[in-house]
Parts: C-alpha cells; sequence; structure tokens
C-alpha cells in the first residue's frame, strides 16, 4: 500500500486538479443557470428585487476586485456608476420633457452609452489613478465622489438636481425590464418588473464574472498579480505596471458604468444620494469581507452587505422572540449587521471567500497543499 | 478529485434547494395565515407600514415620531380600533435614508399593508412614487417636496417647503425684526428640503424689499461657522435656517461666539426639543423662531397631549416629534374611518378618502390640511414657535394661532 502511494507520481496529480478545476467551474456555472433560470418561478417578487439589487452592485465590485488584483483600490465607484446611471437617462429620456435633456435614444444604445462615458471617464482619470498606490489612490478618488455629487446637485437639466429625475424602462426587443400592463407568462408564471430585472441582473453579472475570471487565467491577469506583489519585481520581469494599473482602473470604471445603468433601474429615480460616500465605503465593506482580489468574495461580499439587513428586518418581524417592536428591531439588525462584519474579518480576514477555501481545504485535506496553490488562480 | 466533483455538485444542488425553499417559504408574499394579505387586512386586522430612518442621520428624530405613532394606535386599539372592528397594526422598516434600502423596504412590506402610515425622506419617497400609481397605499410623508405633492397618493404632514420658507421669514418681517433694506443669510442644505426652503425665504424677502445672501451647505455639515462668519461680514441682518437641527445649533453657536444679536427663522425641520439639551439652548431660546404644523404644548389640546405622551414614556419629558407622530396617526385614523364607512378598506378604498375627507380634523393638534387637490399646498398656514425648555415639547407658539396664508 505505502510502496504504491510512495511512487504515485505528482504529475497525474497536477493534471487531475487542472481537470477537476475545469469541471468545477462548469458545475459553477451549471448551478448560476439553475439558479438564474429558476428563481423567477419559486422567489416571490421581493426576494427577486433584493436579488437584482445585489447582482447590480456585484458587477461594480466585481470591478474593484479587479482593481484589488493589482493591489489598488479606489472609492470613486459611486461616481462612475453615477455617470453610467446619469448618461443612460439622459439619452433614454425623450426629448420633450420640459427642463430636462432627454436624447430619445433607443435604450440598448443608451446602455452602451453609459458604460462608454464611464469608462472614457475612467481613462481620463488613469493619468491619476495609475501613478497613485493603495491608500493615496483612495483618497484621491474620494475627490471624484465629491465631485460628481455637487455635479448631480447644481446640474438641475441633466440629473434632476436635488429632486432627482424619473428612470425609463430598459428594453430590448420589445421587452420591457419594468412594470408592464400586460405581462408575459411563462410556464404559469407572471414575468413581470421583479422577474425581467432579475434576469437581467443575473445576465449581466454572468457576463461580467465570466470576462474577469478568464481576464485573471490569461497573461493580463498574471501581470496584475505581478504588479501587486511588487512594482519593482513586476518590471523586472516586462510587466508595464503603468499600463496594467491604468488598464484595471479601466475595467473597474466599465463595469461601475454598466452596473450604474442598472442601478437607477433597481431603485428608479437618478438620485445623488445613491451615489455618496457612504456607498463607497460600502463597497469596500463588501470586497474586504468577501476577501479582497477575488471575484467570487467581491460578489459573496455584496450578497451579504446588499442583502443581510433586509434579512435580519424581515428575520425578526416574524419571529417573536426577535422582535423587539418598531424601530428597536432595526436597531437591532443594525448590531447584529456590524457585528457579523467584525466577526468575519477578526477570524477570517479573508473573507467570505477564505471561509469557504477553509472548508473546501479541510474536506480536501490530502490534497489541501495543492488546493491552497491554486485557488486563487481558480477564483 | 471524485470528491471534490461530488462536494461541488451538492453544493450546487444545496444552493438550488436552499433558493427553493426560499422561495417556497416566501411566495405567498403576506402574513403567515394568507388570507387577504395582499390588502393589508387579516380577519380584524389592518395593517399599516411604517418605512423611516431608524439608524441613520434622523434616527433620534423617526424614532420618537414612531413611538408617538405606536401610542396612537394603542389608544385606539384600546379603545374599539377602527369601527370598533379593527385593530391596527404597524409594519415597521427602517431605510437609513437611502433609496436603494427604501425601495427594498417598500417592495417587501406592501402586499402586507394596506396603506403607508409613514414613509419618511424626499429622495426615499421620490423612488417610490411611480410604484404608487400602480399600487395604489396611500402615504402620510414627512416630505413636502414637489415629487410628493403632485401625487394624488401622498399625503404631506407639512406645507409645501417653499411656503414653509416663506411662512418662516414672513414672521420676521411682520414682527418687525426685519424690514425693508435688510439682508437676510439664507443657510440651506444641498438637499430638496434645503433647496426649496430656500426659494420660498427668497421670495418672502424679495416681495418686501429685502436683500438675500445665499449659503448652500451639505446636509452633513456639523460646522456652519464658516457661512455665519461671511454673512456677518457682509451685514446680514437676520438669518434663515432651512437646514438640520444640528446644523441650526451650529448657527446659533456661531453667532453667539461672533457676539451677533441677529434671528433665527427656521424652516419646519430646523428645529427639534433636542436642541434644549445642547449649548445653542440660550442663544435660540432668545432669536429662534420656526414653523410648525403641529400644536405646542403649553396651549389645552397641547398640554393634555403631552401629558399623555409623558405619561406613556415613564413620566419623561418628550419632544415635538412624538406629537407630530402621534397627529399623523389621528389622520389616518380619519381615512381609514371613513374608508370603514364606505364599505371599502382595500388599499383603492382607503385611497379614494383623500378627496372625501375634506379640511383635515386634528382635533386641534395641527394646523388644517386640505388634501383635496393633488399638486397644491396641502396647508397654507403654521404655528410660529420659539423654543421654551419650561413647555412640553421644547417649544410654545409665539403665533396668534396658525399664520398666514401664505401669499
Amino acid at each position: 500500500m505505502s510502496d504504491t502511494a510512495l511512487r504515485t507520481p505528482r504529475a497525474p496529480d497536477a493534471a487531475t486538479q487542472v481537470a477537476s478545476r475545469a469541471h468545477h467551474r462548469r458545475l459553477g456555472w451549471g448551478a448560476a443557470f439553475i439558479v438564474m433560470a429558476g428563481a423567477p418561478f419559486v422567489l416571490s417578487d421581493y426576494w427577486l428585487q433584493l436579488g437584482f439589487a445585489a447582482c447590480v452592485v456585484a458587477i461594480s465590485t466585481v470591478g474593484l476586485a479587479v482593481l484589488a488584483r493589482a493591489g489598488q483600490i479606489t472609492l470613486a465607484q459611486p461616481f462612475f456608476m453615477a455617470a453610467g446611471g446619469l448618461t443612460y437617462v439622459v439619452l433614454v429620456s425623450p426629448r420633450d420633457v420640459p427642463d430636462a435633456i432627454g436624447l430619445g435614444w433607443p435604450p440598448v444604445l443608451a446602455l452602451l452609452g453609459g458604460v462608454v462615458v464611464a469608462g472614457a471617464l475612467g481613462l481620463l482619470f488613469t493619468a491619476i489613478s495609475s501613478r497613485l498606490d493603495g491608500i493615496y489612490l483612495g483618497m484621491a478618488s474620494i475627490g471624484l465622489v465629491l465631485l460628481g455629487q455637487h455635479f448631480f446637485h447644481n446640474a438641475e437639466t441633466w440629473s434632476g438636481g436635488v429632486n432627482g429625475r424619473r428612470v425609463p424602462d430598459f428594453e430590448v426587443a420589445g421587452i420591457t425590464f419594468g412594470r408592464t400592463v400586460d405581462p408575459p407568462v411563462v410556464l404559469g408564471t407572471v414575468f413581470d418588473r421583479a422577474q425581467m430585472q432579475w434576469l437581467l441582473g443575473m445576465l449581466f453579472l454572468v457576463l461580467v464574472t465570466a470576462f474577469v475570471l478568464n481576464v485573471f487565467r490569461a497573461r493580463p491577469g498574471r501581470a496584475l498579480m505581478a504588479v501587486e506583489s511588487g512594482r519593482l519585481t513586476a518590471a523586472v520581469v516586462g510587466v508595464n505596471v503603468e499600463a496594467y494599473k491604468a488598464r484595471a482602473f479601466l475595467v473597474a470604471s466599465v463595469c461601475a458604468g454598466l452596473s450604474g445603468v442598472l442601478y437607477v433601474q433597481s431603485i428608479s429615480i437618478l438620485s445623488a444620494d445613491a451615489f455618496d460616500l457612504d456607498f463607497a465605503l460600502m463597497m469596500l465593506a463588501m470586497v474586504v469581507i468577501g476577501g479582497l482580489g477575488s471575484v467570487g468574495g467581491a460578489i459573496a461580499g455584496t450578497v451579504f452587505v446588499v442583502c443581510l439587513p433586509a434579512l435580519l428586518q424581515s428575520l425578526f418581524t416574524t419571529v417573536p422572540a426577535l422582535d423587539l417592536g418598531g424601530a428597536s428591531t432595526a436597531v437591532l439588525s443594525q448590531y447584529v449587521f456590524g457585528i457579523a462584519i467584525v466577526l468575519v474579518l477578526l477570524f477570517k480576514p479573508t473573507g467570505l471567500v477564505g471561509i469557504f477555501t477553509s472548508i473546501t481545504a479541510a474536506r480536501l485535506r490530502p490534497n489541501r497543499s495543492a488546493t491552497a496553490n491554486t485557488t486563487r488562480n481558480e477564483e | 478529485m471524485r470528491t471534490s466533483a461530488r462536494q461541488t455538485l451538492l453544493s450546487a444542488a444545496a444552493l438550488t434547494i436552499a433558493t427553493l425553499l426560499a422561495g417556497c417559504a416566501n411566495t405567498s408574499g403576506g402574513g403567515a395565515d394568507g388570507v387577504q394579505s395582499a390588502e393589508g387586512v387579516s380577519g380584524s386586522t389592518i395593517s399599516l407600514g411604517v418605512v423611516s430612518d431608524y439608524t441613520g442621520p434622523f434616527g433620534a428624530l423617526a424614532t420618537e415620531a414612531l413611538a408617538g405613532i405606536e401610542q396612537f394606535w394603542d389608544e385606539q386599539n384600546a379603545d374599539g380600533g377602527v369601527c370598533s372592528t379593527y385593530d391596527v397594526e404597524l409594519v415597521v422598516r427602517d431605510h437609513q435614508s437611502n433609496p436603494q434600502q427604501a425601495v427594498t423596504a417598500y417592495r417587501e412590506i406592501t402586499p402586507q399593508v394596506a396603506a403607508y402610515q409613514n414613509f419618511a425622506g424626499s429622495a426615499t419617497m421620490a423612488a417610490i412614487t411611480p410604484d404608487l400609481e400602480v399600487d395604489q397605499r396611500i402615504v402620510l410623508a414627512n416630505t413636502a417636496a414637489d415629487e410628493a405633492v403632485d401625487s394624488k397618493y401622498v399625503l404631506p404632514l407639512y406645507a409645501k417647503f417653499d411656503i414653509d420658507g416663506e411662512l418662516s421669514v414672513r414672521w420676521l418681517i411682520e414682527s418687525g425684526l426685519l424690514s425693508k433694506g435688510d439682508t437676510i443669510a439664507s443657510i440651506y442644505t444641498e438637499s430638496d428640503y434645503g433647496q426649496l426652503e430656500h426659494e420660498g425665504a427668497v421670495r418672502a424677502a424679495e416681495d418686501n424689499g429685502i436683500k438675500v445672501k445665499g449659503y448652500q451647505v451639505k446636509l452633513t455639515d456639523t460646522d456652519l461657522s464658516v457661512a455665519v462668519n461671511d454673512a456677518l461680514a457682509a451685514g446680514a441682518n437676520a438669518v434663515f435656517a432651512g437646514v438640520t437641527p444640528g446644523q441650526t445649533a451650529s448657527i446659533a453657536t456661531a453667532l453667539e461666539g461672533a457676539g451677533a444679536d441677529l434671528p433665527i427663522a427656521g424652516a419646519v425641520s430646523a428645529y427639534s426639543g433636542s436642541l434644549l439639551n445642547t449649548p445653542a439652548r440660550d442663544y435660540l431660546t432668545e432669536h429662534f423662531t420656526g414653523t410648525s404644523y403641529n400644536v405646542t404644548g403649553e396651549f389645552e389640546d397641547g398640554v393634555e397631549l403631552y401629558k399623555r405622551l409623558s405619561e406613556a414614556n415613564d413620566g419623561k419629558p418628550v419632544s415635538s416629534d412624538r406629537a407630530n407622530g402621534y397627529a399623523a396617526a389621528a389622520l389616518m385614523h380619519q381615512l381609514l374611518e371613513a374608508a370603514c364607512e364606505a364599505g371599502d378598506l382595500t388599499p383603492e378604498g382607503i385611497s379614494a378618502q383623500r378627496s372625501n375627507i375634506g379640511v383635515t380634523d386634528f382635533d386641534g393638534y395641527a394646523v388644517d390640511f386640505d388634501y383635496s387637490t393633488p399638486g397644491e399646498s396641502p396647508a397654507t398656514t403654521a404655528f410660529i414657535r420659539q423654543p421654551d425648555a419650561s413647555v412640553p415639547g421644547g417649544s410654545r407658539t409665539v403665533s396668534d394661532g396658525a399664520f398666514g396664508p401664505a401669499d
């Protein structure tokens, strides 16, 4: 027995691991497809809408994960989200609305316009972002959020000013992703706003995730990791550090632009209050709680932060022992939410993805070292 | 490999099953009994939604208002409830002044409630207003921004903010504290509340030949001394405060620090009884007047109300915010009674009573509100109050009854 074990060569093990990872990926995408397609048939409108909000914000935090992969952090995601959302609303709104600019574009083109404008603004800011690192970039990016807020409040014909502006529903090929008079019925389930928006959010999240995972697995992903591990080392092995940092920022801003277009659909209005510094800090919390630099972590952290307060309030009011009545329940849920964040970071600084990795590694103890070595590339 | 593949498959299956279970647990969309919950009436219970900011910047104010709402319905339920048949229960959610959380909370509880006893905030209200057209839930709102006033499903609990600002400044003018040729510094927040208040203040001032110097501050600013000192350097004779209570305290402290003796005219949300516990107390007591839509504690009705509110608070003093909540609950009671009398307690039936209740009767707790025409300010008058620590609620009315109407 021991002879066989000792003679087992390492190469087949590695090959097996690669095959296993590919198999896991297929299963993961399969599960994502099942959840995406099956949820509208079983989940209530409320959970679908919460899910849509989580998907939409996750698109932005996945962008943050790309930056974090290069050792960068930014608080400017709400600015680029606001840029995407504002561009979409301006482009898609009808021309004849008084005191408001509207170009009457088709929604698909308006969506692309939102993404392009956010990307262009991101590209402009790369002149600064590629020269800054870590906390300094974080601080510089705060300026963008404040600038965006000021613009939003004062450019009334664009943004509606402090009152905000209505967001026309997204439509493509005659399908409306909003409330309709006569929504389609599929297998006995009415596909109204909640169901359609869920599909839209999941579809875009899956596409963005697939794109970013491919980037991580390919040469740019390795270059980003090299930049994170040390600028000098990366430069020595031929990585153009500033160019890769700029590209990472561009990808993050494009993700935020797309997220912004969808986010304004989620909250129905374009409002400056929705893209403030608090939101930037919450997104930072999402990627830290999920696990910095990991796509899976960014998504898990986002779901955790977006859904947990609502879940706790809902849970506390349905369990009599936990229902303190009125505002006390809301306050209690905030305490539990805060404690949950502290516990995650205290006991697992690598975040939710770290917890998942630990569990997997414990279950697959014989392959632990190999798993640990390959986990990061897998995400 | 086999183990890990099986585990991944199991994880995927577990995720799917969890999703399915979560869905099954919630697809009923309403209360546990599942009876008429979509209408918000279950058996002999009417459910009303309350969505406000309990853990965000307006937490203290909203919590006090909720206590007033709860007390009204506790008393009313003990006294036979609505139509001597229905008890009222509240479904409370916190939105932290965040539009996304507000939308989430609204979409969660709307299937469970017949109407909204309270929904706070302008941006949060604007986020749900389009849905109200479909869901047909009537909402008593702690905002009087344009969007809210224009909706036939929203009943603002104040005059439109521009009218509110106008009334506040006009009081200074009619009191002789501000006259033609003077300058008033208008300090207002970068929000629909602040901007509309500022517009009203400008209107009142310019109609009377008074110059206005405007200062826009952020809702989160805590130190307004820069604006105050600039206003003093510009020769301001009075200050209009279209700000939060904390910012009003900052204005008073800065004026006192500069040795200035200027009257402050406050908007409806610029003052809270809790300011009497701050260092600004003395200056505010001598210099501040502001609008209020509910009776203050020195009147007969007010004395009785504050006495009961205080008793329910273990004898401790309560702020005027609690009385505001109580008065708002009294308004909802009128709507529900009218709907019950009409034999229709569905959300549509309750909403239809908006045009039927005419001028509201708050039993003397508030000024008259007329909600019959959406788009029009529901009130054109306000009580003018002044801080007074000796009065329950922390303020007393200095106008002879309701002041106005606005021009």
